[in-house]
């Protein structure tokens, strides 16, 4: 993956996302930082505010036709 | 939101878990890291801005839950509507003793709280604006321009 070439609003974390979710109505976590961040990232999207658990897809965009 | 106590504990262990994956990416990506910086830093970025929002409803729920604060400013009638819950949460009221101070099932008052209240009918608001003990002080403004045809 080229950084380099990656939208720098992808990139802006700040003011909760903003930036983001106005230029793509959606937000980007890089969530494979560490065992621990994937593990985070993963079990914050895979769970209500109950705990309970809630279901994610996953697109593999290598195999996708986009 | 956080809007009861499960909620608060989930949210605080989500916290737990955020905090030390940042502390474990610290430790991964100090000095002969050959990851790109600009990934490493994004990476950084969105375990901070996600730690963020959980330690900000914490936080929020910690202070209402505290009773110190007396009086919760609305600046919108969905601000109104969210006010409601913080008033509860403020009161000490747990949404189980909301619900039977309105009569109604415990799973009705977080179906209400779970959409802030956009489910109640109007006289719902006004029996839990009234079982809460609350005074709700509100002010319409009239758009600039006011409707010529209706001042015949």
């Amino acid at each position: 993956m080229d950084f380099d070439k990656m939208d720098p609003v992808l990139l802006d974390f700040e003011h909760p996302r903003k930036a983001q979710k106005e230029k793509y109505l959606g937000e980007l976590f890089p969530a494979s930082a560490n065992a621990d961040g994937f593990r985070a990232f993963r079990e914050f999207f895979q769970a209500d505010r109950d705990g309970y658990a809630k279901g994610i897809i996953i697109i593999d965009l290598e195999r996708e036709e986009l | 939101m956080i809007k009861n106590e499960r909620q608060y504990k989930v949210t605080k262990s989500q916290v737990d878990k955020f905090e030390k994956a940042l502390l474990e990416h610290a430790k991964e990506n100090g000095a002969g890291s050959n990851k790109h910086p600009l990934l490493v830093k994004a990476q950084k970025d969105a375990l901070i801005s996600q730690l963020k929002d959980l330690k900000e409803e914490v936080e929020e729920y910690e202070r209402l839950r505290s009773g110190e604060q007396r009086e919760i400013a609305t600046e919108s009638f969905d601000d109104f509507l969210l006010g409601l819950i913080k008033s509860r949460i403020a009161l000490g009221y747990s949404q189980k003793k909301l619900a039977e101070m309105l009569g109604i099932k415990e799973q009705q008052v977080q179906r209400y709280e779970a959409t802030e209240y956009s489910s109640a009918s109007a006289d719902r608001i006004k029996e839990v604006i009234s079982a809460l003990g609350i005074t709700v002080l509100e002010k319409i403004i009239l758009p600039a321009e006011t409707g010529e045809k209706l001042h015949r």
